[in-house]
């Protein structure tokens, strides 16, 4: 007998939603938009029943959909003439009760730097580097994303040249020196 | 190995299950080219960069979503949508004829003093559920008359706006938050259904990209929390982006949070004021409202005459009128065109004659020196050559020295270009009672170097009580310019003098809850890195009882924990401090910082 949404909600895609909130949140790096973005992947997901029932791994499965949906996302905006803000904080700090200087340092540079770099890249160098830092290898991130193996690797390639340039530029970051010994 | 070697590593190899002999050639490698350890430099601190764990609701969200789509297949969707915008358009026919034919009512009545706009709703762009509401009167708090009956004349029309709201996100854990959390959620609601012009819609999900004229509103509620409740709004909004020929717009979020503990400001406003009832979740709610429409929504001319009239209104308290004034006064975000990318800041509303009018009728004549201060600082940057007058005589006859302050910075800062300005300001740099007063006066007109000079000085000036010393880094501090100013004031001597006053000042008189002068110093030492940054933090961590101080000190040690006395005194915070958030503060920042990223 078929399933129903919610079971099948249940059964396939609920024990996998703290990995796409973690890939959700590498994409886009906010909480709420992550949300937005796992959200968006399950009412996809579900609107599929025979192919989600049909897929061999369902996290994998799920997180192609996840990617699909951001790249769409991605796309549209690039059409709609929305920019990104240097710095929002001022606003947010204006109109909140939050502690003004604790509001001021709560957010590492480093942290910052790495953000903005990141959020420079394109849609699938972002999606790339997320499964990467989440653990993937060659050989998952190729079923997630449908990209073959070669140019794959290309791309990953690229993607982390492009992040470290961009690192680079907003200044050389002291963790350097510390990845590169404890390696 | 090669750089081919470790672009593979890279790839596909998991970093934490590297053997030893394999860690030594990829260091030597790196150690040799600049390019891979750039790459794996940035892989690392990507794998490493910390991710918030999945908020609690989610899932239950994610199942709601589900369970409502899975009731249609993708045709009957289809359909559903389409009778559900015909719908849609019903409901706002008819409300739009309602509100038509209650305004004619009214006008064949007696007359009124307010008749709002009919809000249809725009059936193109609701998704879920579109509530038109009926013809409302504008929302006013309580504690406040309406428009005097003399004044009684029809409101502007508001400007037609929509709220789409997300489903209250509830993380509260016992029963008293969850309750009070839901009935804030269930007044801000109800409130904004009474806006005028607003529309609201209660939407499962949010749109990624948001129209003009739309806001998005997410509530999440959190409790207990220090003893009470909270709930923080975010509304995001689209802005044009000031200068720009493209045209294009900037997705701009704006974040509010009410607390029930009425610490630091229960109102979470941009103003620090005080709200009354500010531990009920109906007035919070309210006092939400206001705030939106004053920062965020679209500036609504029938909010801006009831203001107005409560400003120019002399029967009422002038703790009220002050209140007005700054509310039509509200910062709001602006966004501009900058040479990469468009930047954020925020203006003050401009002030027109009427308000002017109220404002320095309240300046001259409320009997407590407070609220006169207040509205002196509250007409800065209004910059119109009517007030140069006022503000020459409140800075030569107003007898508080604190007014009087807050008169000559804003005579000072915003005319110092006036001929008549600036006589007054050459008089009161050489005759004005008090010191610092002549050194605002004198600053405008001899300009940022001798100021400079002057605040060093007196830092300096051992013979001096502590709170003459620090008396012109706290006025810097309290202003809105503050960051630049400061960072070229905070030089080694400085902040080795602080390391000694800024302490025993806390310990001596502590921090009155309105000193923000001395809060915001505290937050720039915090940021500032000279070899006496660590001790000052250290020592004004012990010596404060203040949690704001002590969590802006907790924060700005977790910058140095490459010193080993602020490691010491993270790590014993994190674990022994009587305040759970600054526990919290500390142990967040201590892992984040400390722990090595993961495959390293």
């Amino acid at each position: 007998m078929r399933k129903t949404g919610t079971e099948q909600f249940d059964l396939l895609v609920a024990p996998h939603l703290a990995v796409l909130f973690r890939v959700a949140y590498r994409l886009v790096r906010n909480t709420a938009d992550a949300q937005d973005l796992v959200q968006d992947t399950c009412i996809a997901a579900c609107e599929n029943p025979a192919d989600l029932d049909a897929a061999r791994h369902p996290v994998r499965w799920l997180l192609r959909v996840l990617h699909n949906r951001f790249i769409d996302g991605a796309r549209r905006r690039k059409r709609t003439p929305i920019v990104a803000l240097e710095d929002v904080s001022d606003v947010a700090r204006i109109a909140s009760g939050e502690p003004g200087p604790e509001a001021q340092l709560a957010q590492d540079e480093s942290e910052r730097a790495l953000h903005e770099a990141f959020l420079q890249l394109d849609g699938t160098q972002r999606t790339l580097l997320a499964l990467r830092a989440e653990g993937h290898d060659l050989a998952e991130i190729e079923a997630i994303t449908g990209i073959g193996r070669e140019v794959l690797r290309a791309r990953l390639h690229r993607a982390r040249r492009s992040l470290a340039q961009h690192l680079n530029t907003q200044a050389a970051p002291p963790q350097a020196a510390r990845a590169g010994s404890n390696a | 190995m090669n750089c081919q070697d470790l672009s593979s590593i890279l790839d596909d190899r998991d970093i934490a299950g590297l053997g030893e002999v394999e860690r030594d050639e990829i260091a030597s490698h790196l150690h040799g080219c600049a390019d891979c350890a750039r790459e794996w430099t940035a892989q690392q601190r990507l794998s490493a960069a910390p991710i918030p764990s999945m908020p609690a609701a989610l899932a239950r969200h994610c199942r709601v979503l589900v369970a409502a789509q899975s009731t249609a297949g993708a045709d009957r969707q289809g359909r559903r949508r389409t009778s559900r915008l015909i719908l849609i358009g019903t409901l706002a026919a008819v409300a739009a004829a309602a509100a038509l034919l209650s305004t004619v009512l009214r006008n064949s009545g007696p007359a009124r003093p307010v008749i709002a706009a009919a809000t249809p709703a725009p059936a193109e762009s609701a998704p879920v559920l579109a509530e038109a509401p009926a013809v409302v009167e504008p929302a006013a708090p309580k504690s406040s008359p309406v428009v005097p009956k003399k004044k009684a004349e029809p409101l502007a029309e508001s400007p037609r706006f929509t709220v789409r709201v997300l489903p209250l996100q509830d993380r509260t854990t016992d029963e008293s938050s969850s309750r009070a959390v839901k009935s804030f959620y269930a007044s801000l609601l109800d409130g904004l259904r009474k806006v005028p012009g607003l529309t609201l819609v209660e939407s499962e999900v949010l749109a990624s990209e948001i129209a003009p004229a739309e806001f998005h509103l997410k509530v999440t509620g959190d409790g207990p929390v220090q003893d009470g409740w909270s709930a923080k709004m975010m509304v995001t909004a689209s802005l044009p982006v000031t200068g720009d020929t493209q045209g294009r717009r900037a997705t701009v979020p704006h974040s509010f949070q009410y607390s029930s503990v009425a610490f630091p400001r229960c109102t979470g406003s941009l103003v620090d004021r005080p709200a009354v009832g500010c531990s009920d979740p109906e007035g919070g709610a309210a006092a939400q409202i206001e705030l939106m429409r004053q920062v965020v929504f679209p500036p609504d001319p029938s909010l801006r005459q009831v203001l107005q009239a409560r400003l120019q209104d002399r029967t009422l308290d002038p703790a009220q009128r002050l209140k007005a004034l700054q509310s039509l006064r509200s910062f709001r975000a602006v966004v501009v065109a900058g040479p990469t990318a468009p930047r954020m800041t925020q203006e003050r509303s401009a002030i027109d004659a009427e308000t002017l009018r109220g404002a320095v009728n309240l300046a001259l004549t409320a009997p407590a020196p407070g609220i006169r201060a207040q509205t002196w600082e509250a007409l800065r940057a209004a910059r119109l050559p009517e007030l140069i007058q006022p503000l020459i005589d409140a800075s030569r006859l107003e007898t508080d020295e604190a007014t009087r302050l807050e008169a000559v910075t804003t005579l000072a800062r915003d005319y110092a270009q006036d001929p008549k300005a600036r006589a007054a300001l050459d008089t009161l740099s050489r005759d004005d009672s008090r010191e610092l007063v002549r050194m605002v006066a004198r600053r405008a007109l001899a300009g940022e170097q001798a100021w400079n000079d002057y605040a060093a000085a007196r830092l300096q000036d051992e013979s001096l009580p502590d709170a003459q010393r620090i008396e012109a880094l706290t006025y810097v501090a309290a202003s809105a310019e503050r960051d630049p100013q400061l960072a070229g004031l905070l030089d080694t001597r400085a902040v080795e003098a602080l390391s000694v006053i800024v302490p025993r000042t806390l310990a001596q008189s502590g921090v009155a809850p309105d000193a923000i002068g001395l809060r915001n110093l505290v937050g720039a030492l915090a940021s500032s890195n000279q070899p006496a940054t660590v001790a000052l933090l250290i020592s004004t961590l012990n010596a404060s009882n203040d949690p704001q101080i002590r969590r802006t000190a907790i924060t700005g040690l977790a910058r140095h924990l490459d010193d080993a006395r602020a490691r010491e005194i993270v790590e014993y915070t994190a674990a022994h401090d009587a305040d759970p958030r600054l526990r919290e503060i500390a142990a967040v920042r201590q892992n984040q910082l400390v722990t090595p990223p993961p495959g390293t």
